[in-house]
């Protein structure tokens, strides 16, 4: 072998997350883990600046939304039809907390299944570490079917064709008031992630199927995991401050 | 190195899931939510995300393993938009008063 060959060889050899050397200060932290730490770092700023719209437009509004149910009250006890009238402006559909707290449940699911798949790419189980990614792919897709069913009513109208369900039949429109804008922006911001997250997911998917990992290489699925555990973190915050804080 | 500890992924789980149920129980069910007050409410709210999402980070994403730099470098910049949001959202407030 020429030393040319050997150079380009060695050029390119995979280093094992145990091969990387010992930073004084970061560890053994591989070059792609914290290339993945810096994305979500950025991506956590985006998240914050939408965040902080949100939270000064919030805080800084005298009525946030008057509720559409029927019989809602206002925080003052006047019936929230009635204020709405009187400040001549309209009613607008709230979030549906125990829907949403599911699909919440859901991403913590994803979330552990998705360590399961990294203990055993570690200890070299191909078939448990694909069942393990599979339901992580799994739960992300029923999250963005939730996320469907919650801004359109997709399953209602699948199963029964009624176009009366949905925050947007509803009333919720975005453009129309703060309320509907923000939320569409940060909930439609975050689903994006579940969305790429899913692709990411299901292409590690297949190369675990594939045997990539067999030797036990878990850095690619660590990485990505890095990023679904983010996606997941962000929507604690989001169910907190978009659904749960009250009116 | 590898960390891999099963039984702990489990145990975070089942925090995370009843963390959730609390975060549920503190708006949903009126005697809490009433005897809270609006401020009780947001204030548990906060500290419970803040709490869950430091979970997630800390053993999922295994900063509990990485080097102290590491972890200053992720929770230093993510602190300081956190503290302005709440120093801005409180100022906005503070201008409705009557």
């Amino acid at each position: 072998m020429s030393s040319a060959t050997r150079d380009h060889e060695h050029h390119h050899h995979k280093l094992s997350p145990e091969d990387w050397p010992d930073d004084r200060d970061f560890g053994t932290i591989s070059a792609g883990k914290m290339s993945m730490w810096f994305f979500l770092l950025t991506d956590a700023m985006s998240f914050a600046g939408l965040l902080l719209a949100y939270g000064l437009l919030r805080g800084g509004s005298e009525v946030w939304y008057f509720p559409a149910e029927k019989g809602a009250t206002m925080p003052d006890g006047t019936l929230a039809s009635e204020a709405a009238a009187a400040a001549n402006w309209f009613t607008e559909p709230t979030f549906g907390i125990p829907f949403t707290a599911g699909l919440t449940f859901l991403l913590i699911c994803s979330s552990v299944t998705l360590v399961m798949a990294y203990a055993n790419v570690v200890e070299k189980n191909r078939s448990r570490a694909s069942l393990y990614l599979f339901l992580t792919v799994l739960g992300g897709t029923l999250f963005l079917c939730g996320q469907m069913q919650e801004y359109w009513g997709t399953f209602h109208f699948l199963f029964s064709g009624e176009h009366a369900h949905g925050l947007i039949a509803n009333g919720l429109i975005f453009g129309k008031s703060h309320y509907a804008s923000t939320f569409y922006v940060v909930t439609g911001f975050h689903g994006l992630h579940v969305l790429s997250g899913v692709i990411y997911l299901a292409i590690i998917l297949v190369r675990n199927m594939m045997g990539k990992y067999d030797d036990g290489d878990y850095n690619e699925i660590e990485i990505a995991g890095l990023f679904w555990h983010f996606v997941d973190l962000v929507w604690i915050l989001v169910f907190t401050f978009v659904y749960l804080i009250p009116n | 190195m590898a960390h891999v500890n099963r039984k702990e992924y489990w145990v975070i789980f089942v925090v995370l899931a009843l963390l959730t149920v609390l975060e549920v129980g503190v708006v949903e069910i009126e005697p809490v939510a009433s005897a809270l007050g609006k401020t009780g409410i947001v204030s548990s709210l906060f500290l419970l995300a803040v709490a869950k999402a430091a979970i997630v980070a800390l053993f999922y994403m295994h900063l509990n393993h990485d080097t102290k730099i590491m972890k200053l470098s992720i929770a230093l910049p993510l602190s300081i938009p956190a503290v302005y949001a709440v120093v801005l959202i409180i100022d906005a407030q503070v201008r409705l008063l009557p």
